[in-house]
């Protein structure tokens, strides 16, 4: 363990040695000349109020605008700032760009919809606020010495048109385009094709670096890692099981969301707790101008969305649930073995308050579940019922106009129930984790040259997990853990072309009384205004293990680290180059290695848990991943889209399994491209495409068979295979190609309304998803069971 | 302050962006090539590198195995029971036809020692070639039984494979006993179950691993049970069944120290009179156990499908089980409820 604490020395001492290097100013700051809100409002752009508000904060001005941070050394202890929405619906606008024309002077909105810039010269400066996919819009500012200027703004969303047509938002050149990140907009989401349903995780699937386990689970496995090294967060809170029907879907309502944001690797200080990513999704906030909803109809789940103003602000509530009982029913009438009931369900609420000048106060809700009750045979049945409930409560302060705090408190529950009853003997568990927790973040933006931040996220879990066997309980396990974590960070740009994010993070878990130090640190280096060379090293620890099935995530079971169980960390190693020369275009390209040691997995070859010691529950060992992604954009025009390639492998190792040498995963792909089209055919129709390539799967070949003839327990055969190398060999090659087309129109004249005609798998491509071996046929006959056939799906969609 | 425009077009928009971005907000740059060869200067050293790892990864150096044959050893020690036969066979590739008598091995030379507490040797069983790669005990030791409690270790030479050698050992569990009788007659899934309070066997400081198996005196097609006439196609292959393995902590211990063991109704296979063994398994039998069913999708089910382990085996030179265990068989009627038909 000297790595992390070597690390932070250096990061501590740089940082420091620079700090000390800045000019600092704390004097005092001059009333602001006030004018009428009104006179900010652009004529048609729904601008809302600016006030100007004394502000003694220390007198330095940062900016967000890469290549364009030039260190001054003049303090004018002047800002102009506000919030971003979307003038339609009022929703805040996060990571939109804000430019002082003519000027070497811009920055972006952060995950509020709030900027700020900081110690502009006195003058006359007009402003570009610009959002793609929504309207520019301009103000102009008289600003004077000390003077801090507010300005609110609301950007209207560009209607679509035959010629031009934007899809990703312009942010995306810059912070999206930060190391290690991805992103893929809510409408690509609704657009591309979507088994049965438009899907989060499947979408995110066809980015570079990010592995769908197979077509029927939604899972996210992120360069080389499992669905349990992804940080998943709604609104801030932790979910750990975002996934529908057995995980063929995610938990995530598209309709519900705002933003979602992707750290694939290399993340920064200011997030922790797992090996590999972070996805943070937020809800929306609401329409706050107009009430207004949607409803779709679709073949396995219907939706529907409603949104609006209140006299406090905004709220907004969705509500998505399978419509599958009229067809058990009628199915039942015919066929065997169909569900008592079959359904699942998710609601999304939130609620803000956000007439105060510098607060703004959101609650928002999330419930998910799923139950399936299946009877089969005479004497047999089960039951799986699990989902996840969150409640997040959040306060955001402006406590000057350079300091920027975020207070959230989050609760999270997941509970996994399932039910087998065999022949008048039960199998019941009751798992459940709780999640409470509190957040912290202040960001401060002292000058031009630095932006720091730091936050605390406290909190405790609870993970309780109970097993009966016959009535009989056979398992009783509760663990707590309070855990603390806090980080401090600094974005540096000590140059036109240099940007500098250095963090650490220190992560203290009372279950084994383990505290971990996590050093990250990511450099930009603009070769040109369009060109980013990057590189970025982080250390990150995990005290949580995920027991789940590739197949079915009905079952998931998230355990954590305790006293003989440390937790798992590992090292991550980035470059990238981004490139935006062309107009309209990203290019991307990343290169990583990262590593995983002190991975404990619950064992695999455990028969029964009852009574034993909590460490003989696992088995531990190590692993890496290494790879290279491609990623080619085109943002604009009506044709857009995406192609994405990825050559990676990730490797396993643990003791006794595989006579202790590394393999790979089944999940392991060496090469995976994904192609994404979307063509706007006319004012009314649009195509989506979707075709997917990818090596094939690892599986292991088995190379003899042995068996017991004569076991005293049963006296009957006992198979027995006899393998070499461990998932040493491939599955046929995987390829699939969607289709959709939408047609846009009119409900009744009253409503917005779009039909969307899919086919998935269009050449109905039988994807092998692993080999079955039946031993009741001597030689034995192996069997291969497929994936998706071609399933055609509509949809129907109204928005009021 | 004045708001000064506002445009509906994302065109210019974005054209107004581009402009500010190459015009007003970067520094004065030196002449540069066009802008795609300066791109694909670029670029280079970064596909080089790509291009390097790539290829270099292509030498895959995991790749599969051939198959390679085997020796395959079976033998249980029952405590208190004869000297088990031991079987020696080869394991034969997964695409061909399998056969123990195709595969078993003969000329094998065998020992089996047995050692004391104290770790001494005290008895060498010579073992003789009965059949085809069955080998039991030479005459004179047929008759002696499994001691509890004891080591015994495996010895095989195979002259044929230039001597190869083949070694185990395991370590026989104790006896155990029935304590008391609770119930010994029950009605099929009624609350009251089969029950019996057993002395505990626990040994070496782990809990005890047990493995039923129920046999019934008595099956028909009309006494099989709804669930198990479901679960096969003919009902003697229910005629004798077996549990997974299941912990001692899974059974309620008495102030007594003995357990309480309650028959689960899956176990039962048939109405009538039934026989039920109640096996305590050494730690060869129990890692064999566990990991089998995990190749097929079994175990605590957290392995991909299509990723298959070895099974865990505790022998030198080959592959198999030399386990031990202890059994204690207990007779059982289970009555038929009221109101049901046997078909």
């Amino acid at each position: 363990m000297n790595h992390p604490y070597t690390f932070a020395k250096i990061f501590i001492i740089l940082t420091l040695f620079h700090l000390s290097g800045a000019t600092v100013s704390t004097g005092s700051v001059p009333a602001a000349a006030s004018e009428p809100a009104s006179s900010l409002l652009p004529e048609n752009n729904a601008a809302s109020a600016s006030l100007s508000i004394p502000d003694a904060a220390p007198d330095f001005t940062p900016d967000a605008t890469p290549y364009a941070a030039a260190p001054h050394t003049e303090q004018f202890g002047t800002s102009i700032n506000g919030f971003l929405r979307d003038a339609r619906t009022g929703e805040t606008l996060l990571g939109a760009h804000i430019f002082l024309q003519d000027t070497d002077r811009g920055t972006t909105t952060n995950h509020s919809g709030y900027y700020v810039i900081n110690n502009i010269p006195p003058g006359i400066y007009q402003l570009r606020f610009s959002y793609l996919g929504y309207s520019d819009a301009y103000a102009e500012a008289s600003i004077e010495e000390g003077e801090q200027i507010r300005i609110d703004m609301e950007l209207d969303p560009v209607d679509f048109t035959m010629d031009e047509l934007v899809v990703v938002s312009e942010r995306d050149r810059v912070e999206r385009q930060n190391i290690g990140s991805a992103s893929i907009s809510i409408d690509m989401i609704k657009k591309v094709p979507g088994v049965l349903q438009a899907d989060v995780f499947r979408s995110l699937q066809l980015l570079p670096g990010i592995k769908a386990a197979s077509d029927f689970s939604s899972g996210l496995y992120i360069r080389g890692g499992g669905p349990d090294q992804t940080l998943i967060l709604l609104d801030r809170t932790t979910v750990y099981n975002p996934s529908h029907f057995f995980g063929l879907f995610s938990t995530f309502n598209p309709d519900a969301l705002k933003d979602i944001r992707l750290y694939k690797g290399a993340y920064p200080a200011e997030y922790g707790g797992r090996l590999g990513s972070v996805l943070d999704v937020y809800n929306k906030d609401g329409n706050r101008n107009q009430t207004a909803g949607s409803l779709s109809i679709g073949l396995l789940s219907s939706r529907a969305l409603v949104e609006g103003p209140y006299a406090g602000g905004s709220y907004m509530l969705a509500v998505r649930r399978s419509t599958l009982e009229p067809l058990l029913a009628v199915l039942k009438n015919s066929v065997d073995n169909i569900p008592d009931a079959f359904y699942f369900y998710d609601i999304n609420a939130k609620i803000n308050y956000d007439r105060w000048q510098n607060n703004r106060l959101s609650i928002a809700a999330y419930t998910g579940t799923d139950d399936v009750r299946f009877p089969f045979g005479d004497d047999s049945r089960f039951n799986l019922f699990y989902g996840n409930r969150t409640l997040s409560a959040d306060w955001t302060h402006l406590i000057s106009r350079r300091t920027f705090s975020n207070i959230t408190v989050t609760a999270s529950e997941y509970f996994n129930d399932p039910v087998f009853e065999f022949g008048g003997t039960d199998f019941e568990r009751r798992n459940r984790i709780y999640d409470f927790s509190l957040k912290a973040d202040l960001e401060w933006l002292p000058n031009r040259a630095y932006e720091l931040s730091s936050g605390l996220w406290a909190g405790r879990k609870t993970f309780r997990l109970e097993d009966y066997f016959d009535g009989d309980q056979t398992m009783d396990e509760r663990l707590s853990s309070e855990y603390a974590s806090a980080y401090v960070q600094n974005i540096w740009r000590p140059g036109t072309r240099w940007i500098i994010n250095a963090g650490l993070r220190a992560n203290y878990f009372t279950g084994g009384d383990y505290l971990r130090m996590d050093p990250r640190i990511s450099v930009d280096y603009y070769l040109s205004a369009n060109t980013r060379l990057q590189a970025a090293y982080g250390r990150y620890h995990q005290f949580l293990t995920l027991l789940t099935n590739e197949a079915i995530s009905a079952f998931d079971l998230w355990l954590f680290a305790d006293e003989g169980v440390p937790p798992a960390y590992g090292d991550q190693f980035v470059l990238g180059l981004k490139n935006t020369s062309l107009p309209g275009y990203n290019l991307e390209f990343e290169l990583y290695y990262r590593t995983m040691r002190n991975l404990f997995e619950f064992d695999p070859f455990l028969p029964d848990a009852a009574g034993l010691e909590y460490p003989d529950l696992f088995r531990f060992g190590e692993g890496y991943a290494a790879g290279f992604e491609a990623f080619l954009e085109k943002t604009r025009g009506r044709w857009y889209g995406f192609i994405g390639y990825t050559w990676g492998i990730t490797r396993r190792k643990f003791d006794e399994f595989n006579r202790s040498r590394f393999y790979p995963p089944k999940y392991d792909r060496i090469h995976d491209i994904n192609l994404v089209t979307n063509y706007r055919l006319t004012s009314r129709w649009s195509a989506s495409a979707v075709f997917s390539y990818a090596t094939g799967q690892a599986y292991t070949k088995p190379l003899g068979r042995t068996g017991l003839t004569s076991n005293p327990f049963d006296g009957e055969f006992v198979d027995a295979i006899v393998v070499g190398r461990v998932n040493a060999s491939r599955l046929p090659s995987y390829h699939r190609l969607d289709i959709s087309f939408a047609r846009q129109s009119t409900f009744f004249g009253i409503a917005d309304s779009e039909w969307q005609f899919q086919i998935i798998n269009l050449y109905s491509r039988r994807n092998v998803w692993f080999y079955f071996y039946d031993f009741e046929e001597n030689p034995v006959s192996r069997q291969e069971v497929m994936m998706l056939p071609v399933i055609p799906t509509i949809g129907y969609t109204v928005s009021f | 302050m004045i708001p000064i425009a506002s445009t509906n077009s994302t065109q210019s928009a974005t054209s107004r962006l581009e402009t500010a971005m190459s015009v007003s907000i970067l520094p004065a740059q030196p002449a540069r090539p066009v802008r795609g060869q300066q791109f694909y200067d670029l670029l280079k050293p970064f596909l080089a590198i790509a291009f390097i790892t790539i290829a270099l990864a292509g030498c895959d150096l995991y790749g599969q195995d051939d198959y390679e044959e085997q020796y395959v050893v079976e033998s249980y020690l029952i405590a208190n029971r004869a000297m088990p036969e031991i079987r020696l066979s080869t394991t034969a590739p997964f695409n061909e036809n399998y056969y123990f008598e195709e595969r078993a091995v003969s000329g094998a030379v065998i020992l089996v020692n047995r050692y004391d507490d104290a770790g001494n040797k005290d008895k060498t069983y010579s073992y003789r070639e009965q059949d085809n790669g069955i080998y039991i005990p030479q005459n004179e030791d047929t008759a002696d039984l499994v001691m509890p409690r004891h080591l015994y270790r495996l010895e095989i030479e195979i002259p044929d494979d230039n001597g190869h050698r083949i070694e185990a050992v395991t370590h026989v569990p104790d006896t155990f006993s029935v304590k008391e009788v609770i119930r010994d007659r029950a009605v099929y899934q009624s609350p009251d179950q089969l029950e019996f309070n057993i002395t505990r066997n626990r040994a070496n400081g782990r809990q005890i691993y047990f493995i039923y198996s129920t046999e019934s005196l008595e099956p028909s097609e009309e006494t099989i049970t709804p669930f198990w006439k479901d679960v096969v196609d003919n009902y003697i292959e229910a005629r004798r069944i077996r549990t997974t393995i299941i912990n001692e902590e899974n059974f309620d211990i008495n102030a007594d120290g003995t357990l309480t063991l309650r028959m689960p109704w899956i176990g039962i296979a048939f109405y009538g009179p039934n026989i039920i063994s109640t096996f305590s398994i050494d730690d060869n039998a129990y890692d064999f156990f566990r990991s089998q069913p995990v190749q097929a999708g079994g175990g605590a089910g957290s392995l991909s499908p299509g990723e298959i382990q070895n099974i865990i085996y505790h022998m030198e030179g080959g592959i198999g089980l030399f386990g031990s265990m202890s059994v204690l068989d207990i007779e059982v009627m289970v009555d038929e409820p009221a109101g049901t038909n046997s078909p």
